[in-house]
């Protein structure tokens, strides 16, 4: 029995090292899309990784493990981005504007302008998505997930973040065209 | 990977491809420390003496409570006695208005904390 401690320990760390490998980067640029600051990415990447350390040993269902981690990750983020109290002075106000589809933005010349938008502009116009646009823009954008996983992480039906992704395009089409015209 | 129905990457699509953002130097690293980091912190010696000390401390605390508990007894009978006209012992005390609002506040504290501390990805360990 007290050799059964340090193998599970073993295993448990040889685990975390490949997590690690796998998906920092993704989680230091899922944590970077939500906030757009370096530092406070590090840390939500840090505490996601203590937790998924911390969980490691009594996780079971390993064929979920990849959704496990996002999870917790998007829940790292919106504690620690609530906590940091810094989102809701940066953010652009916007409403949820629902009633407009993508299609009425989706024309060739707004699209020519768009692409001169910096990176951290891409990254503060998605932080000022409604949340849950902002989580499944987020997650879809990793191109780790399918849409049925990004429902699973995100604990909603698919064809609502399809629609959110969707919604999530439009709103950042409209927010980067602002951005465009201001600059 | 992402599904196919991207075959065609609109402006946003290709922004987004584009922002990506490699980690700082030494950030894998950092991460890779964190197993013994936490090992380090649950076994520091500084806690297992702080275990005894706070034991040693809690069986002096209930001791002290035990050898003096006919007088302070008395004194609590006493103080709530004149307080509320009741003793503090007595089955009233759960009817009494200031007790039942300290219970709800507790109950209401209670489930606003557990609701914060609801943790999908933790709940599912």
């Amino acid at each position: 029995m007290m050799n059964m401690i340090p193998r599970v320990q073993k295993e448990a760390d040889h685990i975390f090292r490949e997590i690690v490998k796998n998906h920092s980067s993704r989680i230091y640029n899922l944590a970077l899309m939500k906030c757009n600051q370096v530092t406070l990415a590090e840390d939500i990447s840090q505490e996601t990784f203590i937790r998924v350390y911390k969980g490691l040993q009594n996780f079971r269902d390993e064929s979920h493990i990849g959704t496990w981690i996002y999870r917790i990750a998007l829940n790292v983020c919106h504690t620690m981005i609530k906590k940091e109290s810094q989102l809701s002075s940066r953010m652009i106000p916007l409403e949820d504007r629902a009633d407009i589809e993508p299609e009425e933005l989706n024309s060739d010349v707004q699209d020519i302008f768009i692409k001169d938008v910096e990176k951290d502009q891409i990254r503060e116009a998605v932080s000022a998505l409604p949340p849950l646009q902002s989580d499944a823009i987020t997650l879809y954008y990793l191109k780790e997930f399918q849409y049925t996983e990004v429902a699973e992480i995100m604990d909603i039906p698919l064809n609502t973040v399809k629609s959110h992704i969707r919604r999530a395009k439009a709103n950042l089409k409209l927010i980067l065209m602002e951005v465009y015209d201001e600059t | 990977m992402r599904p196919n129905n991207s075959n065609k990457l609109d402006a946003i699509d290709a922004l987004l491809e584009n922002s990506w953002e490699n980690p700082p130097a030494h950030f894998e690293q950092q991460l890779m420390v964190i197993p013994s980091q936490i090992l380090l912190t649950q076994n520091r010696r500084l806690d297992q003496i702080s275990l005894l000390l706070n034991s040693i401390l809690m069986l002096w605390g209930t001791g002290m409570v035990l050898f003096f508990w006919t007088p302070l007894n008395g004194m609590l009978a006493s103080l709530s006695q004149g307080v509320m006209g009741f003793s503090a012992l007595s089955p009233q005390l759960l009817m009494h208005p200031i007790v039942g609002f300290i219970a709800l506040t507790c109950l209401v504290l209670g489930w606003v904390w557990l609701d914060m501390e609801k943790h999908p990805g933790v709940t599912k360990i």
